[in-house]
Protein backbone atom coordinates (compact mmCIF):
# COMPACT_ATOMS: atom_id res chain seq x y z
CA UNK A 1 0.00 0.00 0.00
CA UNK A 2 2.71 2.41 0.90
CA UNK A 3 4.52 1.43 -2.18
CA UNK A 4 2.06 2.44 -4.32
CA UNK A 5 1.52 5.46 -2.88
CA UNK A 6 5.15 6.04 -3.13
CA UNK A 7 4.96 5.14 -6.41
CA UNK A 8 2.91 7.94 -7.77
CA UNK A 9 4.22 10.60 -5.30
CA UNK A 10 7.82 9.90 -6.82
CA UNK A 11 7.16 10.89 -10.41
CA UNK A 12 5.66 13.78 -9.14
CA UNK A 13 8.94 14.63 -6.85
CA UNK A 14 11.11 13.52 -10.10
CA UNK A 15 9.51 15.72 -12.53
CA UNK A 16 9.35 18.87 -10.12
CA UNK A 17 13.25 18.60 -8.98
CA UNK A 18 14.10 18.23 -12.99
CA UNK A 19 12.34 21.88 -13.67
CA UNK A 20 15.91 22.25 -13.40
CA UNK A 21 18.70 20.61 -15.86
CA UNK A 22 20.15 17.86 -13.34
CA UNK A 23 22.19 14.19 -14.21
CA UNK A 24 21.38 11.19 -12.29
CA UNK A 25 23.43 11.36 -8.92
CA UNK A 26 22.49 14.88 -8.30
CA UNK A 27 19.15 14.20 -8.48
CA UNK A 28 19.41 11.67 -6.48
CA UNK A 29 20.89 13.99 -3.74
CA UNK A 30 18.71 16.75 -4.54
CA UNK A 31 15.29 14.49 -3.44
CA UNK A 32 17.88 13.01 -0.40
CA UNK A 33 18.54 16.38 0.83
CA UNK A 34 14.53 17.21 0.59
CA UNK A 35 13.54 14.13 2.19
CA UNK A 36 12.47 11.93 -0.26
CA UNK A 37 14.11 8.94 0.51
CA UNK A 38 14.66 6.66 -2.98
CA UNK A 39 17.32 4.53 -3.45
CA UNK A 40 19.19 4.12 -6.90
CA UNK A 41 17.82 0.85 -8.06
CA UNK A 42 14.39 2.83 -8.42
CA UNK A 43 14.97 6.34 -9.80
CA UNK A 44 17.24 5.62 -12.71
CA UNK A 45 15.47 3.29 -13.92
CA UNK A 46 12.20 5.74 -13.64
CA UNK A 47 14.04 8.16 -14.81
CA UNK A 48 14.87 6.13 -17.87
CA UNK A 49 11.09 5.56 -18.29
CA UNK A 50 10.03 8.99 -17.85
CA UNK A 51 12.49 10.11 -20.91
CA UNK A 52 11.38 7.41 -22.94
CA UNK A 53 7.38 8.42 -22.83
CA UNK A 54 8.77 12.24 -23.78
CA UNK A 55 8.04 13.99 -20.46
CA UNK A 56 12.23 14.47 -20.49
CA UNK A 57 15.02 15.52 -22.68
CA UNK A 58 18.30 13.70 -21.94
CA UNK A 59 21.81 14.94 -23.31
CA UNK A 60 25.49 12.91 -22.97
CA UNK A 61 28.10 15.98 -21.95
CA UNK A 62 31.62 15.23 -22.02
CA UNK A 63 32.48 18.23 -20.10
CA UNK A 64 32.32 17.14 -16.69
CA UNK A 65 35.34 14.63 -15.46
CA UNK A 66 33.15 11.91 -16.18
CA UNK A 67 30.33 11.26 -19.02
CA UNK A 68 26.60 12.19 -17.98
CA UNK A 69 23.53 12.19 -18.92
CA UNK A 70 21.73 14.92 -18.24
CA UNK A 71 18.14 15.27 -17.91
CA UNK A 72 15.62 18.30 -17.99
CA UNK A 73 11.52 18.55 -18.48
CA UNK A 74 10.73 18.49 -21.86
CA UNK A 75 7.72 20.40 -23.18
CA UNK A 76 5.02 18.16 -22.96
CA UNK A 77 6.15 16.89 -19.23
CA UNK A 78 5.64 20.56 -18.34
CA UNK A 79 2.69 20.18 -18.89
CA UNK A 80 1.63 16.77 -17.22
CA UNK A 81 3.80 18.42 -14.17
CA UNK A 82 1.50 21.12 -13.90
CA UNK A 83 -1.69 18.96 -14.17
CA UNK A 84 -0.14 16.39 -11.64
CA UNK A 85 0.44 19.12 -8.92
CA UNK A 86 -2.74 20.63 -9.77
CA UNK A 87 -4.15 16.94 -8.69
CA UNK A 88 -1.96 16.65 -5.73
CA UNK A 89 -3.03 19.71 -4.36
CA UNK A 90 -7.09 18.66 -4.69
CA UNK A 91 -6.09 15.37 -3.45
CA UNK A 92 -4.27 16.37 -0.58
CA UNK A 93 -7.59 18.99 0.18
CA UNK A 94 -9.71 16.41 0.09
CA UNK A 95 -7.66 14.16 2.45
CA UNK A 96 -7.41 17.33 4.83
CA UNK A 97 -11.16 17.48 4.57
CA UNK A 98 -11.77 14.02 5.03
CA UNK A 99 -9.43 13.82 7.96
CA UNK A 100 -11.34 16.78 9.65
CA UNK A 101 -14.86 15.96 8.56
CA UNK A 102 -13.58 12.74 10.94
CA UNK A 103 -12.24 14.90 13.54
CA UNK A 104 -15.28 16.18 13.88
CA UNK A 105 -17.62 13.46 13.95
CA UNK A 106 -15.74 11.69 16.64
CA UNK A 107 -15.76 14.96 18.97
CA UNK A 108 -19.72 15.09 18.98
CA UNK B 1 38.66 -5.77 -15.45
CA UNK B 2 37.72 -4.00 -12.15
CA UNK B 3 34.57 -4.67 -10.54
CA UNK B 4 32.30 -2.32 -11.81
CA UNK B 5 32.95 -2.89 -15.58
CA UNK B 6 32.19 -6.71 -14.28
CA UNK B 7 28.92 -5.76 -13.05
CA UNK B 8 27.76 -3.45 -15.30
CA UNK B 9 29.01 -6.24 -18.34
CA UNK B 10 26.41 -8.50 -16.05
CA UNK B 11 23.37 -6.04 -16.11
CA UNK B 12 24.27 -5.76 -19.60
CA UNK B 13 24.03 -9.86 -20.04
CA UNK B 14 20.29 -9.68 -18.73
CA UNK B 15 19.16 -6.61 -20.78
CA UNK B 16 17.28 -6.68 -24.41
CA UNK B 17 19.81 -6.48 -27.28
CA UNK B 18 18.59 -2.78 -28.12
CA UNK B 19 18.64 -1.02 -24.35
CA UNK B 20 22.18 -2.55 -23.49
CA UNK B 21 24.37 -0.60 -24.90
CA UNK B 22 22.37 2.59 -23.70
CA UNK B 23 21.77 1.32 -19.94
CA UNK B 24 25.53 0.16 -19.36
CA UNK B 25 27.10 3.46 -20.89
CA UNK B 26 24.42 5.31 -18.52
CA UNK B 27 24.52 2.90 -15.52
CA UNK B 28 28.33 3.12 -15.72
CA UNK B 29 28.43 6.74 -15.24
CA UNK B 30 25.83 6.85 -12.24
CA UNK B 31 27.87 3.93 -11.01
CA UNK B 32 31.06 6.18 -11.21
CA UNK B 33 29.19 8.87 -9.33
CA UNK B 34 28.20 7.26 -6.31
CA UNK B 35 31.89 5.43 -6.10
CA UNK B 36 32.95 8.84 -6.62
CA UNK B 37 30.47 10.92 -3.85
CA UNK B 38 31.49 7.75 -1.38
CA UNK B 39 35.80 8.37 -1.95
CA UNK B 40 34.81 12.22 -1.63
CA UNK B 41 33.37 11.12 1.96
CA UNK B 42 36.01 9.12 3.31
CA UNK B 43 38.94 11.57 1.51
CA UNK B 44 40.79 8.76 0.05
CA UNK B 45 40.15 6.02 -2.58
CA UNK B 46 37.78 3.43 -1.88
CA UNK B 47 39.48 -0.17 -1.37
CA UNK B 48 38.01 -2.87 -3.47
CA UNK B 49 35.79 -4.63 -0.73
CA UNK B 50 34.37 -1.27 0.35
CA UNK B 51 33.41 -0.96 -3.96
CA UNK B 52 32.13 -4.76 -3.41
CA UNK B 53 29.80 -3.71 -0.55
CA UNK B 54 28.45 -0.67 -2.55
CA UNK B 55 27.43 -2.93 -5.39
CA UNK B 56 26.05 -5.85 -3.35
CA UNK B 57 23.52 -2.65 -1.59
CA UNK B 58 22.90 -1.91 -5.24
CA UNK B 59 21.38 -4.73 -6.00
CA UNK B 60 21.93 -7.99 -7.89
CA UNK B 61 22.49 -7.38 -11.83
CA UNK B 62 19.41 -9.41 -12.49
CA UNK B 63 16.99 -7.63 -10.31
CA UNK B 64 18.93 -4.13 -11.65
CA UNK B 65 18.37 -5.27 -15.33
CA UNK B 66 14.84 -6.22 -14.48
CA UNK B 67 14.34 -2.81 -12.99
CA UNK B 68 15.09 -1.23 -16.79
CA UNK B 69 13.03 -3.35 -18.65
CA UNK B 70 9.51 -2.00 -20.05
CA UNK B 71 6.52 -3.44 -17.55
CA UNK B 72 5.17 -5.79 -19.80
CA UNK B 73 2.28 -8.35 -18.73
CA UNK B 74 1.04 -11.40 -21.11
CA UNK B 75 -2.43 -10.38 -20.55
CA UNK B 76 -3.28 -6.86 -19.55
CA UNK B 77 -5.30 -6.41 -16.46
CA UNK B 78 -8.52 -5.45 -17.96
CA UNK B 79 -9.04 -8.02 -20.72
CA UNK B 80 -8.26 -10.34 -17.78
CA UNK B 81 -11.72 -11.21 -16.55
CA UNK B 82 -12.74 -12.00 -20.12
CA UNK B 83 -9.26 -13.79 -20.61
CA UNK B 84 -10.32 -15.91 -18.11
CA UNK B 85 -13.41 -16.49 -19.35
CA UNK B 86 -12.33 -17.30 -22.48
CA UNK B 87 -9.63 -19.98 -21.27
CA UNK B 88 -12.67 -21.57 -19.02
CA UNK B 89 -14.96 -21.95 -22.49
CA UNK B 90 -12.13 -23.66 -24.27
CA UNK B 91 -11.80 -26.07 -21.67
CA UNK B 92 -14.45 -27.13 -21.61
CA UNK B 93 -14.82 -27.41 -25.18
CA UNK B 94 -11.68 -28.78 -25.55
CA UNK B 95 -12.67 -31.74 -23.00
CA UNK B 96 -16.66 -32.21 -24.75
CA UNK B 97 -14.13 -32.35 -28.09
CA UNK B 98 -11.59 -35.25 -27.04
CA UNK B 99 -14.80 -37.29 -24.83
CA UNK B 100 -16.69 -37.05 -28.06
CA UNK B 101 -13.37 -38.17 -30.12
CA UNK B 102 -12.73 -41.21 -27.74
CA UNK B 103 -16.46 -42.13 -27.27
CA UNK B 104 -16.70 -42.24 -31.33
CA UNK B 105 -13.35 -44.44 -31.07
CA UNK B 106 -14.92 -46.81 -29.03
CA UNK B 107 -18.23 -47.09 -30.87
CA UNK B 108 -16.51 -47.65 -33.62
CA UNK B 109 -13.55 -49.88 -32.50
CA UNK B 110 -16.34 -51.57 -29.70
CA UNK B 111 -12.95 -51.38 -27.12
CA UNK B 112 -12.93 -49.87 -23.76
CA UNK B 113 -9.79 -50.54 -21.61
CA UNK B 114 -7.21 -49.65 -19.80
CA UNK B 115 -4.84 -49.41 -22.71
CA UNK B 116 -7.09 -46.34 -23.72
CA UNK B 117 -6.77 -44.46 -20.46
CA UNK B 118 -2.48 -43.07 -21.23
CA UNK B 119 -4.11 -42.47 -24.86
CA UNK B 120 -7.15 -40.64 -23.65
CA UNK B 121 -5.25 -38.88 -20.93
CA UNK B 122 -2.11 -37.56 -23.53
CA UNK B 123 -5.20 -36.44 -25.69
CA UNK B 124 -6.68 -34.10 -22.95
CA UNK B 125 -3.14 -32.73 -21.87
CA UNK B 126 -2.40 -31.89 -25.55
CA UNK B 127 -5.70 -30.41 -26.64
CA UNK B 128 -6.04 -28.36 -23.17
CA UNK B 129 -2.52 -27.30 -23.60
CA UNK B 130 -3.28 -26.41 -27.16
CA UNK B 131 -6.24 -24.20 -25.93
CA UNK B 132 -4.27 -22.40 -22.93
CA UNK B 133 -1.66 -21.14 -25.47
CA UNK B 134 -4.06 -20.33 -28.53
CA UNK B 135 -6.05 -18.29 -25.91
CA UNK B 136 -3.25 -16.63 -24.60
CA UNK B 137 -1.46 -15.34 -27.74
CA UNK B 138 -4.54 -13.88 -28.93
CA UNK B 139 -5.40 -12.12 -25.91
CA UNK B 140 -1.88 -11.01 -25.53
CA UNK B 141 -2.17 -9.73 -29.35
CA UNK B 142 -5.29 -8.84 -29.53
CA UNK B 143 -7.35 -8.75 -26.25
CA UNK B 144 -6.79 -4.91 -26.13
CA UNK B 145 -8.97 -4.39 -29.53
CA UNK B 146 -11.17 -7.38 -28.49
CA UNK B 147 -12.12 -5.40 -25.01
CA UNK B 148 -13.03 -2.56 -27.17
CA UNK B 149 -14.92 -4.32 -29.63
CA UNK B 150 -17.19 -5.42 -27.12
CA UNK B 151 -17.85 -2.15 -26.45
CA UNK B 152 -18.35 -2.48 -22.84
CA UNK B 153 -19.69 1.82 -22.14
CA UNK B 154 -22.93 0.69 -23.97
CA UNK B 155 -24.69 -1.75 -21.59
CA UNK B 156 -27.79 -1.76 -20.50
CA UNK B 157 -28.67 -2.08 -16.68
CA UNK B 158 -32.35 -3.68 -17.89
CA UNK B 159 -30.67 -6.01 -20.32
CA UNK B 160 -28.68 -7.87 -17.80
CA UNK B 161 -30.02 -11.33 -17.58
CA UNK B 162 -33.32 -11.97 -14.92
CA UNK B 163 -32.17 -14.36 -12.12
CA UNK B 164 -35.34 -15.90 -10.10
CA UNK B 165 -33.68 -17.45 -7.43
CA UNK B 166 -30.33 -15.90 -5.60
CA UNK B 167 -27.76 -18.51 -4.66
CA UNK B 168 -24.07 -18.67 -4.22
CA UNK B 169 -22.59 -18.64 -6.75
CA UNK B 170 -21.52 -21.90 -8.87
CA UNK B 171 -17.67 -21.94 -9.01
CA UNK B 172 -15.77 -23.29 -12.26
CA UNK B 173 -13.81 -25.97 -10.30
CA UNK B 174 -17.20 -27.09 -8.23
CA UNK B 175 -19.09 -26.95 -11.84
CA UNK B 176 -16.14 -29.00 -13.49
CA UNK B 177 -16.09 -31.73 -10.70
CA UNK B 178 -19.54 -32.24 -10.32
CA UNK B 179 -19.28 -33.06 -14.38
CA UNK B 180 -16.30 -35.65 -13.92
CA UNK B 181 -18.03 -36.76 -11.10
CA UNK B 182 -20.54 -37.70 -13.30
CA UNK B 183 -19.65 -38.81 -16.27
CA UNK B 184 -18.08 -41.26 -14.37
CA UNK B 185 -21.18 -42.43 -12.96
CA UNK B 186 -22.74 -42.64 -16.16
CA UNK B 187 -19.84 -44.62 -17.73
CA UNK B 188 -20.54 -47.18 -14.95
CA UNK B 189 -24.05 -47.56 -15.42
CA UNK B 190 -23.48 -47.30 -19.12
CA UNK B 191 -20.63 -49.60 -19.22
CA UNK B 192 -21.35 -52.06 -17.38
CA UNK B 193 -22.51 -55.13 -19.22
CA UNK B 194 -25.63 -57.29 -17.89
CA UNK B 195 -24.70 -60.83 -18.50
CA UNK B 196 -21.33 -61.99 -20.15
CA UNK B 197 -20.08 -65.48 -20.56
CA UNK B 198 -17.00 -67.38 -21.96
CA UNK B 199 -14.46 -69.79 -21.32
CA UNK B 200 -12.88 -67.71 -18.46
CA UNK B 201 -15.37 -65.58 -16.94
CA UNK B 202 -18.98 -65.80 -16.43
CA UNK B 203 -20.45 -62.78 -14.92
CA UNK B 204 -24.65 -62.08 -14.16
CA UNK B 205 -26.28 -59.04 -12.81
CA UNK B 206 -29.02 -59.77 -10.15
CA UNK B 207 -32.42 -59.42 -12.05
CA UNK B 208 -33.90 -57.32 -9.28
CA UNK B 209 -30.43 -54.68 -9.68
CA UNK B 210 -30.94 -54.65 -13.56
CA UNK B 211 -34.21 -52.52 -13.89
CA UNK B 212 -32.67 -49.64 -11.68
CA UNK B 213 -29.85 -48.99 -14.37
CA UNK B 214 -31.57 -47.17 -17.18
CA UNK B 215 -33.61 -45.14 -14.33
CA UNK B 216 -30.42 -43.89 -12.82
CA UNK B 217 -28.78 -43.03 -16.18
CA UNK B 218 -30.88 -40.53 -16.74
CA UNK B 219 -31.36 -39.29 -13.48
CA UNK B 220 -27.65 -38.46 -13.98
CA UNK B 221 -27.95 -37.82 -17.90
CA UNK B 222 -30.27 -35.10 -16.52
CA UNK B 223 -27.94 -33.86 -14.05
CA UNK B 224 -25.27 -33.40 -16.30
CA UNK B 225 -27.01 -31.53 -18.87
CA UNK B 226 -28.32 -28.60 -15.90
CA UNK B 227 -24.17 -28.96 -14.78
CA UNK B 228 -22.70 -28.34 -18.06
CA UNK B 229 -25.44 -25.48 -18.43
CA UNK B 230 -23.77 -24.05 -14.84
CA UNK B 231 -20.35 -24.05 -16.41
CA UNK B 232 -21.64 -20.68 -18.25
CA UNK B 233 -24.37 -18.82 -16.29
CA UNK B 234 -22.51 -19.49 -12.83
CA UNK B 235 -25.99 -18.87 -11.30
CA UNK B 236 -28.70 -20.97 -10.03
CA UNK B 237 -32.51 -20.32 -11.46
CA UNK B 238 -35.46 -22.56 -9.91
CA UNK B 239 -35.76 -24.66 -12.51
CA UNK B 240 -32.11 -25.99 -12.58
CA UNK B 241 -32.18 -26.54 -8.99
CA UNK B 242 -35.49 -28.63 -9.16
CA UNK B 243 -33.82 -30.66 -11.32
CA UNK B 244 -30.68 -30.82 -9.77
CA UNK B 245 -32.46 -31.49 -6.58
CA UNK B 246 -34.77 -33.91 -7.76
CA UNK B 247 -32.15 -36.44 -9.63
CA UNK B 248 -29.97 -36.04 -6.75
CA UNK B 249 -32.34 -36.93 -3.89
CA UNK B 250 -33.97 -39.99 -6.42
CA UNK B 251 -30.57 -40.96 -7.63
CA UNK B 252 -28.54 -41.19 -4.29
CA UNK B 253 -31.71 -43.14 -2.61
CA UNK B 254 -31.38 -45.65 -5.91
CA UNK B 255 -27.87 -46.11 -5.77
CA UNK B 256 -27.55 -46.23 -1.81
CA UNK B 257 -30.98 -48.96 -2.31
CA UNK B 258 -28.64 -51.08 -4.25
CA UNK B 259 -25.69 -51.07 -1.77
CA UNK B 260 -27.99 -52.55 0.60
CA UNK B 261 -29.07 -55.73 -2.14
CA UNK B 262 -27.74 -58.81 -1.71
CA UNK B 263 -25.56 -58.99 -4.78
CA UNK B 264 -25.10 -56.88 -7.87
CA UNK B 265 -23.18 -58.96 -10.24
CA UNK B 266 -22.30 -62.36 -9.78
CA UNK B 267 -18.85 -63.09 -11.36
CA UNK B 268 -17.45 -66.69 -11.60
CA UNK B 269 -14.02 -67.12 -13.17
CA UNK B 270 -11.99 -70.26 -14.59
CA UNK B 271 -8.73 -69.87 -12.58
CA UNK B 272 -6.02 -72.06 -14.22
CA UNK B 273 -4.90 -74.86 -12.58
CA UNK B 274 -7.78 -75.64 -10.05
CA UNK B 275 -10.50 -73.54 -11.55
CA UNK B 276 -11.98 -72.38 -8.26
CA UNK B 277 -14.56 -70.25 -8.62
CA UNK B 278 -14.08 -67.08 -7.18
CA UNK B 279 -16.14 -63.73 -7.44
CA UNK B 280 -14.57 -60.62 -6.46
CA UNK B 281 -10.83 -59.33 -7.34
CA UNK B 282 -10.10 -59.16 -3.56
CA UNK B 283 -10.87 -63.34 -3.99
CA UNK B 284 -8.70 -63.35 -6.64
CA UNK B 285 -5.66 -62.05 -4.60
CA UNK B 286 -7.03 -64.16 -1.81
CA UNK B 287 -6.39 -66.92 -3.97
CA UNK B 288 -2.69 -65.71 -5.16
CA UNK B 289 -1.61 -63.42 -2.53
CA UNK B 290 2.46 -64.11 -3.46
CA UNK B 291 1.72 -64.17 -6.77
CA UNK B 292 0.47 -61.22 -8.08
CA UNK B 293 1.96 -61.06 -11.54
CA UNK B 294 -0.47 -63.89 -11.94
CA UNK B 295 -3.07 -61.96 -11.14
CA UNK B 296 -2.55 -59.15 -13.61
CA UNK B 297 -1.89 -62.40 -16.16
CA UNK B 298 -5.37 -63.08 -15.65
CA UNK B 299 -6.70 -59.88 -15.47
CA UNK B 300 -4.53 -58.95 -18.71
CA UNK B 301 -6.77 -61.72 -20.47
CA UNK B 302 -10.16 -60.01 -19.37
CA UNK B 303 -12.27 -58.91 -22.37
CA UNK B 304 -11.61 -54.43 -21.70
CA UNK B 305 -15.25 -54.04 -21.58
CA UNK B 306 -15.70 -56.36 -18.71
CA UNK B 307 -13.11 -54.22 -16.72
CA UNK B 308 -15.86 -51.84 -14.98
CA UNK B 309 -17.23 -54.93 -13.69
CA UNK B 310 -14.23 -56.06 -11.55
CA UNK B 311 -13.94 -52.77 -9.65
CA UNK B 312 -15.98 -52.90 -6.41
CA UNK B 313 -18.87 -51.99 -7.52
CA UNK B 314 -20.58 -50.73 -4.07
CA UNK B 315 -17.79 -49.07 -2.78
CA UNK B 316 -18.02 -46.86 -5.85
CA UNK B 317 -21.98 -46.63 -5.25
CA UNK B 318 -21.27 -45.50 -1.08
CA UNK B 319 -19.23 -42.93 -3.07
CA UNK B 320 -21.05 -41.31 -5.17
CA UNK B 321 -24.46 -42.06 -3.82
CA UNK B 322 -23.14 -40.28 -0.55
CA UNK B 323 -21.56 -37.06 -3.36
CA UNK B 324 -24.75 -37.09 -3.93
CA UNK B 325 -27.16 -36.78 -1.16
CA UNK B 326 -24.23 -34.11 0.33
CA UNK B 327 -24.59 -32.12 -3.05
CA UNK B 328 -28.51 -32.25 -2.27
CA UNK B 329 -28.36 -31.66 1.36
CA UNK B 330 -26.29 -28.43 0.01
CA UNK B 331 -28.79 -27.45 -1.86
CA UNK B 332 -31.36 -28.16 0.25
CA UNK B 333 -29.84 -25.94 2.48
CA UNK B 334 -29.04 -22.93 0.36
CA UNK B 335 -32.90 -23.08 -0.67
CA UNK B 336 -33.88 -22.96 2.58
CA UNK B 337 -31.63 -20.31 3.93
CA UNK B 338 -33.09 -18.08 0.52
CA UNK B 339 -36.63 -18.51 1.41
CA UNK B 340 -37.64 -19.31 -1.57
CA UNK B 341 -41.44 -18.80 -1.57
CA UNK B 342 -42.65 -22.14 -3.42
CA UNK B 343 -41.08 -24.27 -0.83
Amino acid sequence: MRQELRRGMLTLAVLRALATEQYGYSLRKQLNQANIEIDEGTLYPLIRRLESVGLLDSEWRDSDPRRRRYYKLSEEGTIVLEKLTQEWADLSAALNNLAATGLAEDAA
Amino acid sequence: MNLVQRYVAEVKRHLPYRMRASVAKELRGLLDDELGALAEQKSEPLQEQEIADFLKRYGHPYRVAASYWPRRAMIGEKTYPLYRRALHAVTVWMLVFVVAMSLGRIAQNQTWGIVEIPQFIAEVWSFLLFGFVAVTLYFHYFGEQLEQRLRLWRWDPRKLPEIDVWWDEVSFLSALFAIVELVTLLGLFTITAPSYADETIRLQMDPAVAPYLPVLKWLVLASLAVWLVNLFQRYWTRVKLIIVLACGAVGALLMLRLVFAPSILDISVNLPPKDPATTTLGQLFAWWPDKPLRVIEWLSHLPYDLWPSIIPIKLVLVVFGGLMLYRTYHGVRAVTRVRMPWL
